[in-house]
């Protein structure tokens, strides 16, 4: 398991070279809070292991993280695990921005948050979310949930991404 | 000739002489008294024939001892002449006279006109009855309707001034209805950033509590003292969380609830046990403080205490990267929306805030910085805000990224003004 943590979103991890023959993908968490991340990861255990996690603590970076690998031309994150309570810029306004660009739009993003919020539910998927996850109190939930959704995003080779790209 | 005779003639004619002289002036007093007498020009020329005809007969007596025929012959020449014209004069005159109205008939007809008078001033009296019992109709009308119409204009009076109080009373219920709606939009928004936080951030530590008790325990075979003491420790952190959440989301509800006081408050005096109590908690404190005189003003002391002691640990956490942190406190007394009262600020040096996000600052949950840079729950300007809107103040707060941070709030002067 490799695991790039930046907290200042310039020591970003290295990437595929957009063959899949590696098998090396990205996924991109954005939490907040190291606790949870860790967490998370523990969560995934082995499944994790040969994927290529990146992790940062804030919206702004996720975004600037997303542009550089959507203009670069470069593969872009498989999937991203979105917290919604960021500090500064929010899950939401991390998910609308990602949304309304048409180079972004494309890379599938999963709300992961503790809000189980009808509110946050509905604006994510109006918005265009591609899942909404709601983290479980219990660990052995947690980690069954966690599993699931990053199985399905992680090992599907085509995504459906909605009303993307209109 | 016989004297006997003699003596017939003399008193005869002198009798006759005296009666016919009598006339005239009996009718002469007749005509001087009755001036509306018919003819009485006739009664004149009667007057003048008798006299003559009384002198004719004086004539006899003296032509009785001295006869004088010539004078005598004058006389009754005279007196011929105004017989003659008199006798003229009369026949004229008769059917005049016939004309002329019998008294009989004359008081027949005063009586019918007497009649028709006394008909009259009944009628009169009558009409006049009737006019008066009009016009005290018409003056018992003019009173009823003068009494109406004050009435009247006293109900539409009334009236105007009711619409005028039903419009005042619809101004400031709309105004109440306006202020008790945007009071009730804040509390339900408060609410649901509280609820918000119980789903979200009270949901956390537990979470963190739960998942590092079930890495302990699946590693525990494995796990090196460095583990070990690397997961007791996040366990109990997230504990601390988690109590340090509902300590602040308490102290949050307690100012929504508790019953402001208002006293007199030394905010000199405040401040700088504020500022002890924090260098003991926080164990030092690198912040070089210049506090400016500071007034005394009304309000809760314990709420103003929890006030200043959110502002100010702020400052002391925000300003920790810098080398010489800074802060200064100071008063000023100002007008806010027409009311007079005093600003209190408080300036840092430290990490400062992206002004995008002002808005936030004060809501309930909601941080400007990353948890694992600054610590916090960020209910600490909501309880801010809370505490000083309660006090019918305000909060503001200005910022840059790494330039500082500027926090003030407003306080009424109440002395002049009852809430």
């Amino acid at each position: 398991m490799s695991v790039d943590s930046t907290p200042e979103g310039d020591q970003l991890a290295p990437i595929s070279n957009g063959s899949s023959a590696t098998g090396r993908e990205t996924a991109l968490i954005v939490e907040d809070d190291p606790a949870d991340a860790e967490l998370l990861i523990s969560a995934l255990g082995s499944m994790a292991d040969h994927k290529h996690v990146v992790l940062v603590r804030t919206g702004e970076e996720a975004l600037r993280y997303i542009a550089e690998r959507c203009t670069r031309s470069e593969e872009h994150p498989r999937v991203v695990f979105l917290d919604i309570k960021l500090p500064r810029m929010t899950g939401i306004e991390v998910l609308a921005r990602l949304k309304e660009d048409p180079a972004m739009c494309k890379v599938p993003t999963v709300m992961l948050t503790s809000s189980r919020e009808e509110r946050d539910i509905r604006r994510s998927y109006e918005l265009g979310a591609n899942g909404y996850v709601v983290k479980p109190v219990k660990f052995t939930e947690y980690q069954k949930t966690m599993r699931e959704s990053w199985a399905y995003w992680m090992e599907r080779n085509e995504v459906c991404l909605g009303k993307c790209g209109e | 000739m016989d004297a006997t005779v003699t003596w017939l003639h003399f008193v005869s004619d002198m009798v006759i002489t005296l009666a016919y002289f009598s006339i005239p002036i009996a009718l002469t007093v007749l005509v001087i008294r009755r001036k509306d007498l018919a003819f009485n020009w006739m009664f004149i020329l009667f007057g003048g024939f008798i006299l003559l005809c009384g002198t004719t007969h004086l004539f006899n007596i003296l032509a009785l001892e001295h006869p004088m025929y010539r004078l005598d012959g004058v006389i009754k020449a005279l007196t011929a002449g105004f017989s003659i014209g008199t006798a003229v004069a009369l026949w004229p005159l008769i059917p005049k006279a016939v004309a002329l109205p019998s008294s009989e008939q004359l008081r027949a007809a005063n009586n019918t006109l007497g009649k028709e008078v006394a008909e009259r001033k009944a009628a009169q009296m009558e009409l006049e009855m009737a006019k008066a019992d009009l016009e005290r109709r018409v003056q018992e009308r003019t009173a009823e309707l003068a009494t109406t119409n004050a009435k009247l204009r006293g109900e539409i009076e009334e009236r105007r001034a009711a619409e005028e109080q039903v419009r005042r009373l619809n101004s400031t219920l709309e105004l109440r209805v306006r202020e008790r709606t945007a009071a009730l939009e804040q509390a339900n928004s408060e609410l649901e950033a509280y609820s918000y936080s119980v789903s979200h951030d009270l949901r956390a530590p537990l979470r963190h509590l739960s998942g590092f008790a079930s890495l302990l325990q699946s590693k525990r075979d494995s796990l090196s003292p460095e583990e070990l003491g690397r997961l007791t420790g996040q366990i109990s952190t997230a504990a601390a969380r988690a109590g340090q959440l509902v300590d602040d989301l308490l102290a949050f509800s307690r100012m929504g609830r508790a019953e402001v006081r208002r006293v007199r408050v030394p905010m000199q005096g405040i401040v700088k046990e504020v500022l002890d109590e924090l260098k003991e908690e926080l164990s030092g404190d690198r912040v070089r403080w210049t506090i400016e005189q500071l007034p005394t003003i009304e309000g809760d002391p314990s709420m103003l205490r929890v006030v200043w002691k959110n502002i100010l640990s702020n400052a002391m956490k925000y300003t920790r990267p810098r080398e010489r942190a800074e802060a200064r406190i100071w008063a000023e007394e100002a007008e806010a929306d027409g009311v007079k009262g005093v600003w209190f600020s408080v300036e840092d040096n430290g990490v400062g805030f992206d002004m995008a996000y002002v808005g936030r600052l004060f809501e309930v949950f909601q941080r400007l910085h990353e948890s694992t840079e600054f610590e916090g729950t960020g209910i600490g300007l909501a309880t801010v805000r809370r505490v000083i809107e309660r006090h019918g103040g305000k909060v503001e707060a200005r910022g840059e990224v790494d330039n500082g941070a500027m926090v003030r709030f407003f306080l009424p002067r109440r002395e002049d003004k009852q809430s």
